[in-house]
């Protein structure tokens, strides 16, 4: 058994989680985190507060003190044209993500000081960066690419996903399950929602863009805008870049749209009272699906998971129906429910590497 | 009557004299390339009597193209108009539908310039030049956005705070709306389906801007624009789609200059900005053999369209016709060969032979077998704007007659 | 991410508030500045600043790098302060206490400008190094010598000759400068002039330079505008070599525009009116200039002129830092310093007249208690001032953070 600590970052806190790996144990063996078959066991969670003011470094040396990991795992969000996979941390990886933190400036910083303390407290400590991005990495560049001159922005622009890590794990969940299932619609109902079109195992639409805000509404997000929206705003109101980042980002969306504070999972809760934000909503999944169904011309399964998977059976029975207007001979998708989170599909990943 | 309609693109300026009620076009024309960079120069299209002469010159703006096109009729004495017509992007509040202009609403025209700050100045300029050429004739604004009215609001709302949206007037407004109203009633006869039942997406690919409309039971309930012509597709210059943060990072960087980023996202994005060497997709469409930077950008071209029409064809189930219209849509094949491929999940087919030789128009370039029917209409915004502005004049004329009488 | 630097801010209240408490306890006044100065220097090693440095004149000053090297933000206070009178009343226990009491920081330089140079050397170590929120362009927190004489000579010294020799080139600069955190972009200037008289007769020459105080004396009391601002002081005349020589000083505000030659011939015209002796006196009336010393040990050759600046409200400069501290539900008042004083100013006019530089000020301080026995600082305003300034930074030169939304979850 080897134990391993998962950290997540987020803008706030760092979510932390421990696991006792057991890759070589029978899967009969019970577990007390249950869900069968697993090979890993989850034996504390938490978080602690990282950029905020009060120093968590004492946590992070309490939690690496009393588990004494051999691994530690950093969920990173962004990795750009750099990091296309798994990256175990040494001296050419820091550079890198330096370079990085232009474009993902809050969530790099934090990853980077994190390794500074991991390092500080446990050199021995093997560190792997997981990257949410790195599904998207290879994503076709008529996909990717924006109709911008790169010259002018003088950096890179392109159009990743942020939810690759739980996209992959879907789509080699499916394929134990259904080996035909090759084309598949990955739906990620996450406080940002985003959807993927997936053709064996390479996704080739997202329906984020350079940032998680394009897309479909979140919770706060705004989604898909005309750019000439913003170009109004500006000149109408002056507000400045940064002010109307924090609207677009926090006070748009579902909740701008219900007038009050909600989140995906509530409105498919009460429908009823929240029929704009949900009808608009299901309109923007439809219409995405509709591109990922061009996208691959057809498809075998949707697939969907994130935090707000309890939402996910009345949004499926609904896009079905939706999906079933289209006069197609041959038409029983699959729908497949995916309940794992981050963290356990980073655990997931260790009882495989570790089992190999 | 002779209705005299122009219509201004954003880098092109259509006119033709029609005959109303016998639809009789008399004269017609176009000048295309006006101040474009591309590797043709601007040239004058005039079609009359069955002939077509054609006028190369250097045309810098819509004023210039306005005055040569006056030349060219003046020279050939043609009839005087009894009205000019004009399509117009986008209205406003004092003038928020097809309208005859008074002297009151002249007044206006100013503030209807940065409402679409692209297309609405040179129409302006236009009206103008009429009014200052022939002062005793009446002018007629036909609205772009009036056939999209029918948008549901699920479809037209951004997902922002009510009150901003409320404050700006932040909906989708959608635009191309006289030629997707026009190709689709003109496809649904070709093919014997009432308007009232038929579903389509019509495809607007002109040279300059772009756009799908979902058409269900002969009424708009999307469009790939948006608030202004900017959203969607990948146009000649504009960028269409884009990450709203990505925006933000660009008027950052000019330090809060919003007329800097809006004529980058405007004229030097699009097809131009990912190509670098011009702005039409048939200049593209001919270097891509010979340049990888053409041939990823007319990749990436075709695939938001594609995109967008699975969007629409997943919004409307049931589909009549895919239509394509306007100078890409009409006249470049390929592009409708490579959106249409790759569909097979719609059912989609298309007729390589009757694609590569539909020359008279409404055609039909889809095999039988295929479930949609591809249809190519040669789209006629003029017609289109001369019918309404027609009925304008008459439903004048009568409420004159009534006020007379009483 | 406002929500982030707030909490942070907040909880630097203590620190910042202790940090300046000391700075007062610590006397600095113009020319001898040394310990105070000792005391920034330490501070910003200790809070992690790329590089600190002092030079020759006693300047200290602390760089943050950012990942592209530009532009460069200059946070710049002055460590200074006059001379209290210690025998005034109104004192918190004494000009140097520092004491904290109900919210406030009382002494000497407590809102002129030690609490701006804490808030700004905190502000900017806050954002980079707590929030970790990265920097694009560098910040430089600069706290500077020989400011109170009016005439700026530390900031001349460290612009032209310090960062110069290190080739660094500045494109904003902040003063911390007393706002009550107002953003202000500009003042009146003021001038020194003396007046010399001679003559022959010594009778004479008393009776005139009399008449000549009395008559300047009068023409400031007419135009006092405001009721509070000073427009001109008079000093009493100063006789030499057994009256036959007198010299009176004079201070003038100087408005925007004003021209030094023409202000002299109106005073010329102001000093003689009804002076009976006047063709038996000779006059001379010029820009004062002194030879000062540096604590450096240089001398240096000092006009008594500040020229009034104004840096356009709606430069970009402004604009973005009014869009700074209104995305973070700061005070946002646009405005200009008072100046109740004459002599008072800052270091916006050789910045912006003869550098170049577009210059606003923020900070904490209220100029209304300056050079007063009763000044004092209110440490909230410390406290939204490290959240304004760190979010002004941010704005400047930060690495923007557009789409990364910032205190929920993903």
């Amino acid at each position: 058994m080897k134990s391993l600590i998962v950290f997540i970052p987020e803008n706030f806190f760092i979510k932390y989680f421990v696991f006792n790996i057991c890759p070589n144990c029978s899967t009969d063996a019970s577990m007390p985190s249950g869900k069968g078959n697993r090979k890993y066991e989850l034996l504390s969670s938490g978080r602690v507060r990282f950029r905020s003011p009060v120093s968590s470094k004492n946590e992070i040396i309490h939690l690496i003190n009393n588990f004494k990991p051999a691994s530690a795992a950093i969920r990173v969000l962004y990795g750009g044209n750099l990091f296309k996979d798994v990256a175990v941390y040494d001296n050419s990886t820091l550079s890198k993500l330096e370079k990085l933190i232009r474009l993902s400036p809050l969530d790099i910083s934090a990853v980077i000081k994190l390794i500074e303390v991991i390092n500080g407290i446990s050199p021995a400590t093997e560190i792997k960066l997981f990257f949410e991005t790195a599904f998207f990495s290879e994503l076709p560049a008529r996909e990717q690419l924006y109709a911008l001159d790169n010259n002018l922005m003088k950096m890179e622009i392109r159009r990743f996903g942020y939810n690759g890590l739980t996209h992959k794990a879907v789509i080699e969940k499916m394929r134990d399950k259904n080996r035909r299932a090759k084309k598949i619609i990955s739906i990620c109902l996450d406080p940002v929602p985003e959807v993927a079109a997936i053709i064996n195992g390479k996704p080739v639409m997202i329906s984020s863009g350079a940032t998680p805000v394009e897309g479909i509404p979140g919770d706060t997000t705004c989604g898909e805008l005309d750019p000439g929206i913003i170009i109004l705003i500006e000149e109408k109101k002056k507000l400045g870049a940064e002010t109307i980042n924090e609207i677009i980002t926090k006070k748009s969306g579902l909740s701008a749209i219900a007038g009050k504070r909600t989140s995906i999972s509530d409105i498919f809760e009460d429908e009823e009272n929240n029929k704009k934000a949900s009808r608009i909503f299901k309109y923007k999944i439809l219409l995405s699906c509709g591109s990922a169904l061009a996208a691959m011309d057809g498809f075998d399964a949707i697939a969907f998971s994130g935090k707000y998977i309890d939402a996910a059976p009345k949004l499926a029975s609904w896009l079905i129906s939706e999906l079933k207007r289209i006069p197609v001979k041959e038409f029983s998708p699959q729908v497949f429910y995916f309940y794992e989170r981050v963290e356990e599909i980073i655990a997931d990943y260790y009882t495989v590497q570790n089992s190999n | 009557m002779n209705i005299f309609v122009f219509n201004c693109g954003s880098s092109s300026l259509k006119y033709k004299m029609i005959s109303m009620p016998s639809e009789k076009e008399l004269f017609g024309g176009e000048v295309q390339r006006i101040a474009s960079r591309t590797a043709k120069p601007s040239q004058i299209i005039h079609e009359a009597d069955g002939g077509k002469e054609i006028f190369v010159e250097s045309i810098k703006n819509h004023l210039e193209a306005f005055s040569e096109v006056m030349k060219i009729v003046e020279e050939r004495g043609y009839a005087k108009p009894d009205i000019f017509a004009h399509r117009l992007v986008k209205g406003s509040k004092e003038i928020g539908k097809d309208a005859l202009l008074d002297e009151a609403s002249f007044a206006f025209l100013e503030d209807l310039k940065e409402l679409a700050p692209i297309h609405n100045p040179p129409i302006i300029e236009v009206i103008k030049a009429c009014k200052e050429k022939c002062p005793e004739v009446p002018q007629a604004i036909i609205l772009d956005t009036s056939f999209h009215s029918t948008i549901p609001d699920y479809a037209y709302t951004y997902a922002l705070p009510k009150k901003l949206c409320e404050e700006l007037g932040i909906r989708k407004y959608g635009f191309h709306g006289i030629s997707h109203q026009f190709v689709s009633e003109e496809a649904a006869d070709y093919l014997n389906i009432p308007v009232e039942k038929f579903n389509a997406v019509s495809c607007h690919l002109g040279s300059g801007g772009a756009s799908l409309c979902a058409i269900k039971e002969g009424k708009s309930i999307d469009n790939s624009m948006g608030f202004s012509p900017l959203q969607g597709l990948v146009m000649s210059t504009r960028c269409g789609n884009l990450d709203p943060a990505v925006l933000l990072k660009m008027l950052a960087y000019e330090e809060g200059d919003f007329l800097k980023v809006n004529k980058i996202l405007n004229k030097k994005s699009g097809v131009l900005g990912l190509s670098g060497i011009s702005s039409d997709i048939r200049d593209i469409i001919r270097a891509k053999d010979n340049d990888a930077k053409s041939e990823i950008t007319f990749e990436i071209y075709l695939w938001r369209i594609k995109k967008y029409l699975g969007s629409y064809l997943a919004l409307l189930g049931r589909v009549d016709a895919i239509i394509f219209t306007d100078t890409i849509g009409e006249t470049v094949p390929l592009v409708r060969k490579l959106v249409c491929s790759d569909m097979d999940f719609f059912g989609i087919k298309l007729d390589e032979m009757k694609n590569r030789h539909a020359e008279s128009y409404p055609c039909d370039v889809s095999p039988p077998e295929s479930k949609i029917r591809i249809i190519v209409v040669k789209t006629n915004e003029e017609l289109s704007i001369a019918k309404r502005a027609y009925q304008l004049l008459r439903h004048e004329s009568l409420l004159a007659e009534k006020d007379y009488r009483s | 991410m406002y929500t982030l630097l707030k909490e942070h801010a907040e909880n630097l209240r203590q620190k910042a508030s202790a940090f300046t408490a000391e700075l007062v306890r610590t006397p600095s006044i113009s020319y001898d500045e040394k310990y105070a100065a000792r005391l920034v220097e330490e501070k910003m090693k200790e809070l992690g600043y790329d590089k600190v440095i002092t030079d020759d004149l006693g300047n200290v000053f602390g760089i943050l790098y950012g990942y592209e090297n530009g532009p460069t933000l200059l946070l710049n206070s002055h460590i200074d302060t006059v001379l209290p009178d210690e025998n005034a009343p109104g004192w918190e226990g004494s000009p140097y206490s520092g004491k904290i009491k109900d919210g406030r920081i009382y002494g000497v330089g407590s809102s002129d400008c030690k609490s701006g140079l804490a808030v700004q050397i905190y502000a900017a170590h806050m954002l980079l190094h707590r929030a970790l929120i990265p920097l694009r362009g560098n910040v430089i927190v600069a706290a500077t010598v020989s400011e109170e004489n009016g005439l700026s000579l530390g900031v001349q010294h460290l612009i032209s000759k310090t960062l110069a020799d290190m080739k660094i080139k500045v494109d904003y600069v902040i003063l911390g400068e007393p706002t009550d955190l107002g953003l202000f972009y500009g003042h009146d200037g003021w001038a020194g002039f003396t007046i010399g008289m001679d003559s022959p007769n010594p009778n004479f020459l008393k009776n005139a330079a009399n008449a000549v105080y009395q008559n300047l004396h009068n023409a400031g009391k007419a135009n006092k505008i405001n009721g509070s601002e000073d427009f001109m002081s008079v000093h009493q005349p100063e006789f030499y070599n057994d009256y036959q020589d007198a010299r009176i000083l004079l201070n003038r505000r100087l408005y925007k525009d004003e021209d030094t030659g023409v202000l002299i011939e109106n005073i010329k015209d102001i000093t003689l009116q009804n002076v009976k002796e006047k063709k038996s006196i000779n006059l001379d009336i010029k820009l004062r200039e002194e030879i000062q010393k540096l604590a450096n040990g240089d001398s240096v050759q000092v006009r008594y002129l500040s020229n009034a600046w104004e840096t356009s409200p709606f430069s970009p400069l402004m604009d973005r830092a009014r869009q700074a501290l209104s995305s973070a539900k700061c005070k946002t008042v646009p405005g200009k310093w008072r100046l109740p004083r004459i002599g008072m100013g800052t270091a916006g006019s050789i910045l912006t007249k003869r550098f170049n530089i577009p210059t606003i000020g923020y900070g904490p301080g209220d100029e209304n208690v300056v050079h007063t026995a009763g000044e004092y600082v209110e440490i909230d305003n410390m406290v939204e001032g490290i959240l304004g300034t760190a979010s002004i930074i941010h704005n400047l030169v930060g690495i923007p953070v557009f789409g990364w939304t910032s205190d929920l979850d993903f």
